[in-house]
């Protein structure tokens, strides 16, 4: 039989999750081993509850997946901006949501999918224009022209080509 | 409007940069910004004043130049110049974006044909017998010293000494040859039959090749096996494992002298005074 962990969310919704997909999480991976035998709902202050459901439903897909190896080496780290079709569609949500999903894999320390999130805002920056990227992420030009006109001369080996 | 404070990567603070929809802290955004080109990166630095001082964080240059770098089988021929701050903690002095630009910069240039600059320094006080050049290493001989140069460092002076480590010789050599793969340096000495290996970025001593009898010619396969072949004037041609020193291949042409010797993929073609 398998056992099950409560998880509560911020808007205190309860989740009732196998304990092995909830060790995706080093978070609460490591929760559970302090604790060690508990029954009392563990509380995610920092999610809410629609991100953490997309959180769960990432993880009981990945269920089979081995555990990545928890060193983190970023000077090896693969240029490689490729999401598998699934994960691909599972991603494809509003930019809040998206954010919020970033957030809280960084919080819950689950490492493939905050990759997934990373990489998507990094296909979503990629060979666009700076112009492009204010619109796409909603973002506020706040340099002055001077300092505009600067950067510019200084990054001139990356415009030319 | 005021810039935000430089915050670096090593502090822990979690500083939450609010624009709209990108609300991620800084950490978080170095995350992003690691996979992106440095092409991209340096388009990111107009967006905003957050942006651009996320742009300038060293470790995202340092991994720029490291991955570049290591497409051309090199690492800095120099130590890493560190300096100690007031915490006693090795802090990194290195301006890896300038770096990293600068090797870029010359190997697009290089590959047009147009020279980057010209930089002049005296090499030695003695004349210069023979030099190689590989990637970002430079060995220069004289008739007794041999002189490994770090050009992957951008020199601001004219005049300016690159950084270099330098060995005696004993006797006086007559080529230079490098397995760039292996960063083996082959030293010959023509006269006794000698070639000597050094690793190419510090000179230390690898091993020897004895041939023992004058040697004409020596090339080095220009594959992932970089076996080293060996033409005596005697007319012996004997082809090197340098990882151990085996013979692979030995023959005797039957002529008095071989003058140079080409490696193919799969043959050896020699040409014949």
């Amino acid at each position: 039989m398998t056992t099950k962990v409560t998880l509560t969310s911020s808007d205190n919704e309860n989740f009732s999750v196998n304990k092995e997909i909830t060790k995706r999480s080093i978070l609460i991976k490591n929760m559970l081993e302090d604790v060690g035998k508990s029954d009392t709902p563990i509380p995610l202050p920092n999610v809410n509850s629609k991100v953490l459901r997309k959180v769960i439903e990432w993880c009981e897909y990945h269920c089979m997946d081995p555990l990545a190896p928890t060193n983190e080496n970023t000077e090896n780290q693969k240029q490689n901006t490729d999401i598998e079709d699934w994960d691909q569609k599972f991603i494809e949500v509003d930019q809040e949501t998206l954010f919020k999903i970033i957030l809280a894999t960084n919080y819950l320390n689950i490492k493939p999918l905050l990759d997934i999130g990373c990489k998507t805002i990094t296909n979503m920056i990629k060979g666009k224009s700076p112009e492009e990227i204010y619109k796409t992420f909603n973002i506020v030009n706040n340099f002055t022209p001077k300092e505009e006109a600067q950067i510019r001369k200084e990054n001139k080996w990356a415009e030319d080509q | 409007m005021t810039s935000l404070p430089y915050i670096s990567s090593q502090s822990n603070t979690q500083l939450f940069i609010f624009h709209s929809a990108m609300s991620l802290p800084y950490e978080l955004l170095l995350r992003v910004f690691y996979l992106l080109t440095p092409r991209d990166v340096c388009k990111c630095r107009r967006v905003c004043t957050a942006w651009r001082d996320i742009s300038c964080d060293p470790s995202i240059w340092r991994n720029f130049y490291a991955r570049f770098a290591r497409t051309f089988v090199d690492v800095p021929l120099m130590p890493v110049a560190t300096a100690e701050n007031e915490d006693g903690y090795q802090q990194d002095t290195i301006d890896w974006e300038e770096r990293y630009t600068f090797l870029r910069t010359r190997e697009t240039k290089w590959r047009k044909g147009r020279p980057q600059y010209t930089h002049v320094w005296k090499a030695h006080a003695f004349p210069i017998r023979c030099l190689v050049l590989s990637d970002h290493t430079l060995v220069t001989a004289t008739d007794f010293t041999l002189r490994a140069w770090d050009l992957s460092v951008p020199l601001q002076h004219a005049g300016e000494v690159p950084g270099f480590v330098e060995r005696e010789m004993e006797r006086v050599l007559q080529y230079l040859n490098v397995a760039r793969n292996r960063g083996t340096l082959f030293v010959t000495f023509a006269v006794v039959g000698l070639i000597h290996m050094y690793d190419l970025k510090t000179l230390d001593h690898k091993g020897i090749l004895n041939i023992s009898e004058p040697i004409s010619f020596v090339t080095v396969a220009n594959d992932l096996d970089e076996y080293i072949v060996v033409v005596t004037f005697g007319g012996l041609v004997k082809v090197f494992d340098p990882s151990d020193g085996t013979v692979l291949f030995m023959m005797h042409n039957g002529f008095t002298a071989v003058r140079t010797t080409y490696i193919y993929p799969s043959y050896v073609q020699f040409h014949l005074n």
